[in-house]
């Protein structure tokens, strides 16, 4: 990963940040129907996090990640 | 574990056929590698991040399938073909597959050494068990 990939990356990290903070204030503005979108993006959260932990615990996706190019 | 595309080995003879074997895998990178290939499509030329999917892919299934076959106590694999489909965007499966056989060496092949064949007992189906040559 050179450094333009990983500018490219911080910049996305943070736009993403920054539009899941929107999308948490945004429910929270248009209280009480706006809870719904909050549940939705709670769930949507909870599941991620499970994925990553999945990946990072993986050692057989590790494996072919670092050792496999071509 | 040797294995093969061809339907037998040049310096060694099947002497069991142990079944079909399998492996598959379906890999994606992550999203920031999609974002990347999305934009390499624009100027053209290797997309080498999905280069690396699929030889991921390609090596993972078929470790896959050489533990399968080890399962099964095999010493080869034979007639071994790749198969892929689209399951969803930015995403391949790549299935492998192939015939788990037992081996012996050929009496007249390079690597059939008196010492390796020597007194080497190898079942057959059936009753009779076959005593390799020298």
């Amino acid at each position: 990963m050179d450094g333009f990939e990983k500018l490219g990356y911080a910049c996305l990290g943070l736009l993403a940040l920054f539009y899941i903070g929107a999308l948490v204030v945004g429910s929270i503005a248009a209280f009480p129907f706006g809870l719904l979108g909050l549940v939705g993006l709670v769930g949507i959260g909870v599941l991620f996090v499970k994925v990553i932990g999945e990946r990072l615990r993986n050692r057989e996706d590790d494996h072919y990640s670092k050792n496999v190019d071509q | 574990m040797k294995m093969t595309t061809q339907d037998e080995f040049a310096e060694h003879e099947i002497v069991a056929t142990l079944g079909l074997v399998t492996g598959n895998t379906i890999r994606s990178r992550h999203i920031g590698k999609d974002i990347l290939a999305g934009l390499r499509s624009i100027v053209g030329g290797e997309v080498t991040e999905y280069t690396k999917m699929l030889a991921e892919a390609r090596e993972q299934s078929l470790d896959r399938m050489r533990a399968n076959a080890q399962r099964l106590k095999a010493d080869g694999i034979v007639g071994i073909r790749f198969t892929t489909s689209p399951i969803m965007a930015g995403a391949a499966e790549l299935l492998a597959y192939g015939t788990a056989v037992r081996l012996r060496p050929r009496g007249d092949a390079p690597g059939a050494s008196a010492s390796e064949a020597a007194a080497k007992v190898i079942p057959k189906t059936g009753d009779n068990f076959m005593l390799e040559r020298g």
